[in-house]
């Protein structure tokens, strides 16, 4: 019987081997020099000498990082200026719907409408366009997925926009998890969706118009 | 045993941990041959190993405030060059081959036997389909278990095992094309060599 050679390598690394197998590796001198010449190739594997790393690349590393900083900065800047007008805005909400109770306590509730009746699209509207935004967002990931890996040599603006849109939709995202947790109502949630929606649809027009560019 | 890895003394780790740019250079000074040396030899491309570099660095920047020395910062840099060695391998993006001629060099009359056989072991490695260069690179120099590696790459240690069998059947066909050829004939039992 003739050693494989995963017998021959499993002998020059010590790893277990099957005892017939290392008996006749062991009791030959032509499968000593196999396994010896297979050393003699790892050593000299490990000798082949460092190649010397190009110079510019540090400072594209530095340029990289700044970029993402600066488009995070501006998301920041945005949020927190998005994240003013919706306190501004459920504010308002509260205080005209709680003034319109306190108005108009008698004021009957309006009749509901049974899904089999003609404005029961009224009625499932919210959840079914819920339902296809969380689908089409599904779809965008698997978009980008299918994308090559993102080139790190790309323009500096290319570099923020993508950074900026992925921090935002992020943010989406955790927020997202924290409004299914809170068991938020769905009409907001579906905004969140829908924003979400088209984040992704810019971040994957972005990546597909950049990855066109590099002969994708 | 593979080559020992720079050490990072603490003072310089936290400067790091905290944004110093000059710490960061001093650690990129420190690693950038060995990331780079890594890509180079797992893609076979230098343009590959670039954006390999570019982006490891990228990510040990950005990631070594939540670095808490579980394993030495060489092995974690490392670590973090291999994913991307491998996620260039996935994208296809690889730009195949060593087609800039970065590596290879050219006939002297004074080259020694042993430079002669380095640059026809870097040739032949280099000439290896891309699983089998990596695995060879990950077992043979690297020092990673077939479990690790194949863990890595998504396939199992057997997968790992039969491609490092496969790049020295290939090497050796590459390196000493007569003895191999004359191996494919030996049969001991049969007493044929």
């Amino acid at each position: 019987m003739r050693p494989s050679t995963e017998d021959l390598l499993a002998v020059r690394d010590g790893e277990p081997l099957d005892a017939s197998a290392k008996a006749i590796i062991e009791s030959s001198l032509i499968h000593g020099r196999d396994v010896e010449r297979l050393r003699r190739v790892q050593n000299a594997l490990r000798a082949l000498p460092a190649f010397e790393p190009p110079v510019d690349v540090l400072a594209r590393v530095f340029e990289a990082r700044e970029a993402r900083e600066v488009g995070r900065t501006r998301w920041l800047r945005f949020a927190a200026g998005a994240g003013v007008a919706a306190a501004v805005a459920t504010a308002a909400i509260v205080y005209v719907t709680t003034s319109g109770q306190s108005r108009q306590p008698e004021i009957a509730p309006a009749p509901l409408v049974a899904s089999g009746e003609p404005n029961a699209p009224h009625l499932t509207a919210t959840p079914v366009s819920y339902v296809s935004l969380v689908e089409q967002s599904g779809r965008l990931d698997r978009l980008l997925a299918e994308l090559p890996a993102q080139r790190p040599l790309m323009t500096g603006a290319t570099a923020s926009t993508i950074a900026g849109l992925e921090d935002r939709i992020a943010f989406l995202d955790e927020q997202l998890a924290f409004s299914a947790a809170g068991k938020v109502p769905v009409p907001q949630r579906a905004a969140l969706w829908s924003d979400r929606v088209e984040l992704m649809n810019a971040l994957v027009s972005v990546r597909y118009a950049e990855a066109q560019m590099n002969g994708f | 045993m593979p080559k020992p890895l720079p050490q990072v003394d603490a003072a310089l780790l936290a400067r790091a941990q905290h944004g110093d740019r000059g710490a960061h250079s001093e650690l990129y000074e420190m690693f950038a041959g060995m990331v780079f040396t890594l890509a180079r030899r797992m893609l076979a491309s230098k343009a590959a190993a670039e954006d390999v570099l570019q982006d490891t660095f990228i990510e040990v920047f950005r990631k070594i405030g939540a670095y808490r020395g579980e394993a030495e910062l060489g092995f974690w840099v490392k670590r973090i060059a291999i994913n991307k060695c491998l996620m260039q391998f996935r994208s296809g993006w690889t730009s195949r081959r060593c087609d800039d001629g970065e590596g290879i060099i050219l006939a002297e009359p004074a080259r020694t036997a042993a430079l002669d056989d380095q640059i026809a072991l870097e040739r032949a490695l280099d000439a290896l389909a891309d699983t089998a260069r990596m695995v060879v690179w990950l077992h043979d120099v690297e020092g990673h278990t077939h479990k690790e590696i194949g863990a890595m790459m998504g396939y199992t240690a057997s997968f790992s095992k039969s491609q490092l069998a496969r790049a020295h059947e290939r090497l050796r066909e590459l390196l000493e094309p007569d003895e191999a050829e004359s191996a494919e004939l030996c049969d001991p039992v049969l007493k044929t060599c």
